[in-house]
């Protein structure tokens, strides 16, 4: 049976995170971290899916040398992550979103999909913003890769 | 009910793949299979273990060599992430590109093994030729740049 907006709002009173209802398919909630700002988080139904999406994570990269290490440093996340992906819309914002099937969508898949934004939000902001907002960050992966070189 | 690498070859069986069962270890099992697609022929990987069964076209294009192919590609991949579902592309240590597809087994179903085989296919006949050109001919625009083109025209 596919999940209703009405789902939707018992697991997010559930999950204690209180919840705006934009609309009949989109609700607003968010949670704080160590991050300086509250991550939004969106909960959008589509006809077989359920989205939940930090957007935007970070804002667009104005720096061309920003942008090539961030891409690269989201790829080889989305690489280490399980059931979230980083990506990136059309106004150049990073997202970070989970999907799932709304056709038997339970709690306890509710509940992973919020936890593993949360966690994800929280061990990967600081490196993003960095890399998104100094040419100079270096990522984590680009430093792997020069210990290798040197081996 | 756990799924076993049993469960998994019961549904390649249903989905009329012909597969081989290519390991079994500590890192979990592997099965390999393929298609042959519009754009090209694919090997998939699929790895179960504990918790998880990811099915995997690595790589779907090897790394580009140049850094301005690099970045295009780049935000080609992630601008896809952005549009597909249940899939993801990734890249690797050595910047090889990859299309995967990850479920959880606790509930895992025939009909979710087929969704996921179907969106494995389905996007990387559908991505490839574009990410393959991106990755090696410098030159080349990626159909979201012409489309944020259109955009400024537009204003």
């Amino acid at each position: 049976m596919s999940v209703t907006a009405e789902t939707i709002a018992s697991y997010l009173e559930q999950y204690g995170w209180s919840y705006e209802r934009v609309d009949d398919t989109h609700f607003a909630s968010g949670f704080r971290s160590e991050a300086p700002e509250p991550f939004s988080v969106h909960v959008t139904l589509a006809p077989s899916w359920v989205f939940f999406a930090i957007t935007p994570f970070v804002g667009a990269p104005k720096d061309i040398q920003c942008e090539r290490k961030l891409y690269r440093h989201l790829l080889r996340l989305c690489q280490q992550i399980n059931m979230a992906k980083f990506a990136v819309d059309s106004d150049g914002d990073i997202v970070l979103a989970v999907e799932l099937p709304r056709e038997h969508l339970d709690y306890g898949e509710f509940a992973d999909a919020l936890d593993a934004l949360s966690v994800y939000a929280g061990d990967t902001f600081a490196a993003v913003q960095a890399l998104a907002s100094d040419p100079a960050a270096v990522s984590a992966f680009a430093e792997e890769q020069d210990l290798d070189w040197g081996e | 009910m756990a799924v076993t690498p049993e469960t998994l070859e019961a549904f390649f069986g249903q989905y009329g793949w012909t597969y081989e069962r290519t390991g079994e270890g500590d890192l979990g099992t592997d099965l390999r299979t393929g298609f042959r697609g519009d754009t090209g022929v694919f090997r998939i990987y699929v790895r179960l273990v504990e918790n998880w069964v990811f099915f995997s076209i690595a790589p779907f294009v090897v790394a580009p060599r140049d850094p301005e192919c690099e970045r295009k590609l780049h935000r080609f991949l992630l601008r896809k992430n952005y549009e597909m579902n249940i899939a993801k592309f990734t890249v690797d240590e050595d910047g090889d590109v990859i299309l995967t597809v990850e479920l959880p087994t606790a509930s895992l179903d025939y009909s979710e093994f087929a969704d996921a085989l179907g969106a494995l296919a389905y996007y990387a006949d559908d991505a490839f030729t574009q990410t393959f050109i991106l990755a090696h001919v410098p030159q080349a625009h990626s159909l979201y740049e012409e489309k944020q083109d259109l955009d400024w025209g537009a204003g």
